[in-house]
């Protein structure tokens, strides 16, 4: 059960102590023109005859039995008092806001003064609704209508406002506060809209488009840009004056639409052109920032983007001038737009993958050049011996950035082997690190089945040291005859294939040969060795005139030096029928010693090619300044016709890749329409291929009769088992 | 006797094409004399009994035709030859069995309606059409695509009737792409309905869809010439107007 608890509540009742006395009409109304000679000494700012508190007191006295005709009375004196500052005011517009404005204050301070004496009037009527019923109101309103919206005074305070304005957009000081204290008036008479906001806003797009159509032709788009930037700031100064929100929203939407939305096109347009020409930086911050601020600003600024950056990276890489420095200018120009976008377009993650996909498209655009030149970059620094360990990290970073969007990988592959096989070899390769760091790389991007051969190449010349230390201690052991021979042994299907070639080499070396099989052999049975004389090379030792020297030479280059050992001359042929090389290696040879800068060997007639009836002999007044002399091996250069070779290579490669790609899929569907094994494949295959490739493939496979066409709908295959 | 035929054709024929349409069985001892006449002399016993080369152009010259004739081609699908220049006795006598045919001159009546049922009916007609490709390979040579020059003969021979539209087009780019050595028997077949497909009208065409590549290359040169003839006639026309202007 709930306690209630009672409360009594006591009313105490407090009377008035003092009765006024009520008497007669009379008296109220000479009351009434003592209030209204007091009101008038107010407005008129008179000295008072009747103190405020006798003023009060009337009204207090009044009010109850009064109010309308107190009402009347302050109405009639207000107007009145309105009415002659009108008449001053439409005598002088010229500075109308000023002398409104010092009106208005003082008009504000007279009433509050009435206020205070109508302060009971005011108050029973709160809830009696009547028009303009307080002091306040009853005030605002006659202000409002008698001198505010008096024709002339309100044509001329609209144009005075946006003068203010205008001149303040031309750079004039103004008395902002003047400006803020009337829009304030207006609103406090919800005349604001009517009198300042909707000509302001009109008269605002006109001045900015006539600023822009002029500026757009007449400066420079990166004044043009400096100077949008500067009006939008100056507008977003003057707006948080009005300190209406809804004003500042329309105009700054004025300035963009008149000044950017509608030179749009020209503005982009324009500053690309710099862009081109390299002539533009800091501006297309602004740019960016300014197209931002209009609808589909951003869409136009990237399509503008993509168009650039398509047309500056399809020249680069359709330049067929330019295989040398080609990635290098990629890299360079990625690097610059990059700046762009992280600087200048404020990071944007949109424009980022512009430059994703654009890069990805340029640069497959031409078919296998740019992997191929890709290998050939890794190959130049990682050779290179000026890099510092950093740098060249640097350098693989972006290159894996490249490789990522080259679609032909298996070119990249081809090629990289190569160079790397000549690099081991030849003990080309700067830092093992650095290769290791290179082949994590392209494992990470590509898995381990990309880079097994690659890393079996390595173990390959590491399983090839150990060899070689067995095989001394063995000689030393067996035969006593010492030896600096080193050979590689190559699991054949880890490296690039070479094209196999006899030649007759040396008797010392063949003995070595057969030495080293027997050595081999004892360890590894069954396995088969091929010699590959165009990848060895040697150190020579011969006696000039001048002294002695240590040639560095290629295998071949041996081959021909050491018949000269045994005869002081001899002419093409012999040396042709001798070594058994194949003619065309020979001459590459012989040009290498006898017309080359080092001229070991002289040609009887001198002439830069090699003739089958030339005849050669020991050049013995050879001299150099260096001791050990290296010899350019014309051969080992990578001639164009490899760099076919390797590519055709890869293509036929691409097309078994197909073929099986094909066969699976229909031997897994057994029936599929021409579109859909189209698109499998492209799902499938990670190797660009063109669809009217794959068409030719189709129609080989239908000819060898592992598939053929459907005989009711010919877009249809079937698989034949 | 081919004289008496032919003697008889001048002087009542047709007495002899009301012969020739009977509709009675044809008589197996008329069909195997008529094959002995053309038979190669040959007498080789591991040689084929079969006419060959001469006996055609014999029978040829006895139907009246030149040997490569549109109505030799009918005669050869009718016949279900398996190769050209050769009819082996099976295929010949029953092959003419089937055209209900037992002499030169039921022959020569039978042909005609058989080429104008080809006329009519498109599925005899691909069935025509499809027999020539394998008919033109030199199986012998075990030959499985048909060199080039030989496949414009026989397209030209084979669209003797229903020739489309495209043809002419089709064989002078052929003719000006001697890069192109063989025709697969997928594109020989697939060109019948391309040939339907288009029309004459290239621009229907559509590289994705399952027509092979040789298709995709033609339409893209005849577009390129088409552009270039449009842009020849722009310059031609420029010019004038220079010249008018002048």
């Amino acid at each position: 059960m709930m306690l209630k608890k009672i409360v009594t509540r006591k009313v105490l009742s407090i009377r008035n102590h003092q009765e006024y006395p009520n008497d007669t009409q009379q008296n109220a109304n000479q009351a009434i023109t003592l209030l209204g000679l007091g009101i008038n000494t107010i407005l008129n700012s008179e000295k008072r005859k009747t103190s405020l508190q006798e003023l009060y007191v009337i009204v207090e006295n009044l009010h109850d039995t009064h109010r309308p005709e107190l009402y009347e009375k302050l109405n009639d004196l207000l107007e009145d008092t309105l009415q002659q500052k009108l008449e001053s005011l439409i005598q002088n517009t010229d500075d109308l806001l000023e002398s409104l404005n010092s009106r208005w204050t003082k008009f504000g301070e007279h009433v509050t003064v009435i206020k205070n004496i109508f302060l009971n009037c005011d108050r029973s009527t709160k809830n009696n609704c009547t028009n303009y019923n307080t002091v306040h109101h009853l005030s605002i309103h006659l202000f409002k209508t008698i001198i505010i919206l008096n024709p002339t005074i309100k044509d001329n305070l609209t144009i005075h406002l946006v003068n203010m304005i205008q001149s303040r957009r031309k750079g004039d000081k103004v008395d902002m506060k003047l400006h803020e204290s009337i829009l304030d008036m207006l609103t406090d008479m919800e005349v604001y809209n009517e009198i300042f906001h909707n000509q302001f806003i009109r008269l605002s797009n006109i001045f900015f488009s006539d600023e822009g159509n002029i500026l757009i032709d007449m400066i420079d788009i990166r004044a043009f840009l400096r100077h949008v930037q500067a009006r939008i700031k100056l507008e977003e100064e003057i707006s948080s004056n009005y300190s209406n929100l809804h004003t500042s929203r329309a105009v700054l939407e004025a300035v963009c639409k008149q000044l950017i939305k509608e030179h749009m096109i020209d503005i982009v347009d324009k500053t690309f052109d710099y862009l081109r020409k390299g002539k533009i930086r800091n501006e297309l911050c602004i740019l960016f920032d300014l197209v931002k601020k209009v609808p589909l600003g951003l869409k136009t600024l990237s399509d503008y983007f993509v168009e650039y950056i398509i047309e500056k990276g399809t020249s680069i890489v359709s330049n067929t001038g330019n295989d040398k420095t080609m990635i290098q200018e990629i890299l360079d120009f990625k690097d610059q737009l990059e700046q762009i976008v992280k600087i200048s377009f404020r990071g944007n993650e949109s424009f980022k993958a512009i430059i994703r996909n654009c890069f990805i498209k340029f640069i497959n655009s031409k078919q296998n050049q740019p992997a191929l030149l890709l290998a050939k970059y890794v190959d130049i620094n990682l050779r290179s011996k000026d890099l510092l360990e950093d740098d060249l990290e640097t350098i693989l970073d972006k290159v894996m950035v490249l490789f990522r969007y080259i679609q032909g990988k298996d070119i990249f592959e081809a090629f990289y082997k190569k160079d790397l096989a000549k690099r081991l070899l030849l003990c080309k390769s700067t830092s093992q690190d650095a290769e290791d760091s290179m082949i994590g790389r392209l494992k990470l991007e590509c898995g381990a089945a990309f880079t097994s051969k690659i890393e079996g190449m390595f173990k390959d010349i590491n399983i090839s040291q150990g060899i070689n230390n067995a095989f001394k201690q063995y000689l030393n052991y067996a035969s006593q005859i010492s030896s600096d021979l080193c050979i590689n042994i190559l699991t054949s299907s880890f490296w690039p294939s070479y094209p196999s070639c006899k030649v007759n080499l040396p008797s010392e070396l063949v003995n070595y040969q057969i030495t080293f099989q027997k050595f081999y052999f004892m360890k590894h049975s069954g396995r088969k060795l091929v010699w590959q004389p165009n990848l060895g090379h040697c150190i020579v030792k011969a006696v000039f005139e001048s002294g002695n020297k240590e040639l560095h030479v290629s295998l071949y280059q041996t081959i021909v030096l050491l018949l000269f050992n045994d005869s002081e001359t001899m002419n093409f042929s012999e040396i042709l029928e001798l070594t058994n090389m194949e003619t065309e290696e020979l001459k590459r040879t012989l040009i290498s010693l006898a017309c080359s800068k080092t001229r070991v060997l002289v040609k009887k007639l001198k002439s830069r090619d090699i003739d089958t009836d030339d005849v050669f002999s020991i050049n013995h007044k050879f001299s150099d300044r260096l001791f050990r002399v290296k010899i350019n091996q014309i051969q080992l250069k990578e001639t164009i016709e490899e760099e076919h070779a390797t590519e055709k290579s890869v293509l036929a490669d691409r097309q078994f890749q197909v073929d099986a790609a094909i066969v699976r899929i229909m031997k897994n569907k057994k029936q599929i329409n021409h579109n859909e094994l189209i698109l499998e494949l492209f799902n499938n295959l990670d190797i660009p291929v063109k669809p009217y490739d794959i068409k030719k493939r189709i129609e080989l496979l239908i000819e060898r009769e592992y598939m053929e066409r459907d005989k009711d709908d010919p877009s249809n295959y079937t698989y034949i088992a | 006797r081919p004289a008496v035929v032919a003697n008889a054709r001048k002087s009542h024929p047709k007495v002899v094409l009301t012969m020739g349409v009977a509709e009675s069985k044809p008589s197996e001892a008329k069909l195997a004399a008529l094959f002995d006449r053309y038979r190669d002399p040959c007498e080789d016993a591991e040689e084929e009994d079969a006419i060959l080369a001469e006996g055609i152009e014999q029978l040829c010259r006895d139907l009246q035709v030149p040997p490569d004739d549109f109505a030799v081609l009918v005669l050869a699908w009718k016949l279900g030859a398996q190769r050209m220049c050769r009819f082996t006795r099976t295929e010949f006598v029953s092959g003419l069995r089937a055209m209900r045919a037992d002499s030169v001159k039921a022959i020569q009546t039978r042909l005609p309606e058989v080429i104008c049922e080809l006329e009519r009916d498109r599925d005899l007609f691909r069935d025509l059409y499809r027999f020539t490709f394998r008919f033109g390979l030199d199986s012998a040579e075990g030959q499985r695509i048909l060199p080039a020059d030989i496949a414009q003969v026989l397209w030209k021979l084979v669209f003797t009737i229903r020739e489309p539209p495209i043809l002419d087009r089709w064989l002078s780019f052929l003719d000006t792409h001697q890069s192109i050595r063989g025709i697969p028997k997928d594109t020989w077949n697939m060109f019948l309905n391309f040939s339907e497909h288009v029309g004459n009208d290239l621009s229907c065409y559509d590289d994705n869809e399952a027509w092979p590549s040789l298709f995709d290359d033609f339409v893209e040169f005849e577009n390129d010439q088409a552009n270039q003839n449009v842009s020849k006639e722009m310059e031609k026309e420029r010019e004038e107007f220079i010249i008018a202007e002048n």
